[in-house]
């Protein structure tokens, strides 16, 4: 059995580890709300991105010919962006994140892709599937946490950049999506070509919409419909993938809340634990002694 | 359009970020910067969907005042008398502290040198530059 001194030694180097899981996990807490309040913030933003494009969609002749509309014939190779966190201690959320990458990889391949490349957004990402022996096309990282607009862009001119020079047929953007406090759920969506949903339904309902304020009144449009549409697409991009920064973050915030929860959690249990040993040790130290003396004052009578 | 009352000669205006909304309610006049120029619209406009440059953003509120923004490129639409405008920044140009948006600007020149090769780097300093020259532009007609 251990003795009282070691017992005691565990439990101070314990409650130090428990001191730090308490303070990250507020810190999570704090950062968590504010995630929360910038995803709101986009809301809007975003809506009236969707419905001027669809606007501006359904007032252009054709939406053929627009680059980063077209579904490509060939299948040569395609590209997946794994969004995870800069930093480790939240669960399994980097880990989900690359798996599912993995899996929609395999995916693309089973599709008819004969290649699959990786962009990583955050230094986790980035290091696994560079350890796993993945190509990686570009590594992005440093703004987890509190993801910015510009930050978003420059993903997306690099992404869409690769798409538009033929380098990639197809981009698929995996991240975590902040369903509530205690949920995240991995997502995987189509980012290039844009998907035409994201054209045609501009409330997001799933179905084509009948009837547009825009298309009813005869809208002016500066410049023209297609060339306008042009110019929003790569907007949109920049907007989906800021989403999709932004949601990640929360995730992750929340995710390592969870985590941090846990291991204060299992930090207390663990000192009781302890305690409890500590204290059975040093009966048996008393108990121990009683019978030497006991035994001491039997032999000399 | 529809026969709108007489009586609703104002617009709704609003003014969105990525960041959030920054302005939310009503004006006389929206004065902003398209591609194509200058645009002035008033109620009762027809429908519109039109691109805009970096510049300023001028709403003349219905007391006659005006608020004056620094708006960075995006997109106007004007319709049913709501005018929504989606830029990636904007800032009343009340709000902007000259000798601040001149040290914004300095700081981010200095990135800017200090960034090249990183391409992460320097898109985030020129987007940084282009906005305090906005700013400074704004500020200066101000006074």
């Amino acid at each position: 059995m251990a003795s009282q001194q070691d017992i005691k030694q565990r439990i101070t180097s314990i409650t130090g580890t428990s001191k730090i899981t308490r303070a990250m996990e507020l810190v999570a807490s704090a950062k968590l709300r504010r995630a929360q309040v910038r995803i709101e913030a986009l809301r809007p933003y975003a809506k009236g991105m969707r419905r001027l494009m669809s606007g501006a969609a359904r007032r252009s002749g054709s939406l053929n010919g627009i680059p980063l509309l077209e579904e490509r014939e060939e299948t040569r190779r395609a590209s997946v962006i794994a969004v995870t966190g800069d930093r480790g201690l939240a669960g399994a959320f980097n880990v989900n994140v690359i798996r599912r990458s993995l899996q929609e990889a395999d995916d693309l391949i089973e599709q008819g892709f004969d290649e699959v490349v990786f962009t990583a957004v955050g230094k986790k990402g980035g290091g696994t599937l560079r350890f796993r022996g993945k190509v990686l096309e570009n590594h992005f990282q440093g703004f987890s946490s509190e993801p910015t607009f510009v930050d978003a862009t420059t993903v997306a001119d690099f992404v869409s950049g690769r798409f538009l020079e033929g380098e990639v047929d197809k981009v698929v953007l995996v991240f975590n999506e902040f369903k509530s406090v205690v949920e995240q759920r991995v997502t995987a969506e189509q980012l290039l070509p844009v998907p035409r949903d994201f054209v045609d339904d501009a409330d997001g309902d799933g179905e084509v919409d009948e009837e547009h304020e825009f298309s009813k009144a005869l809208a002016e449009f500066e410049p023209e419909p297609q060339a306008l549409l042009e110019q929003l697409l790569p907007t949109f991009v920049n907007t989906t993938i800021y989403r999709a920064l932004l949601e990640s973050a929360a995730a992750e915030h929340a995710a390592r809340r969870t985590a941090m929860s846990n291991a204060s959690d299992n930090a207390g249990q663990l000192i009781d634990d302890l305690t409890l040993a500590m204290n059975r040790a040093r009966q048996a130290a008393i108990t121990q002694e009683i019978l030497e003396v006991v035994a001491g004052a039997d032999a000399l009578s | 359009m529809s026969t709108s009352a007489p009586e609703k000669k104002r617009l709704g205006v609003q003014i969105l970020t990525p960041e959030g909304s920054v302005h939310d309610g009503v004006a006389a006049m929206v004065i902003a910067p398209s591609v194509g120029g200058e645009l002035g619209i008033l109620p009762r406009h027809v429908p519109l969907i039109v691109q805009l440059r970096a510049g300023e953003t001028r709403l003349k509120l219905l007391d006659e005042t005006e608020v004056v923004m620094a708006t960075t490129a995006g997109y106007m639409s004007v319709e049913d008398d709501r005018v929504l405008i989606m830029v990636e920044q904007a800032e009343l140009a009340g709000e902007i502290d000259r000798g601040r948006a001149e040290e914004a600007l300095q700081r981010a020149e200095d990135a800017l040198a200090a960034a090249a090769g990183d391409e992460v780097a320097t898109r985030s300093a020129e987007a940084d530059r282009k906005r305090a020259e906005n700013r400074l532009k704004v500020v200066d007609k101000q006074s």
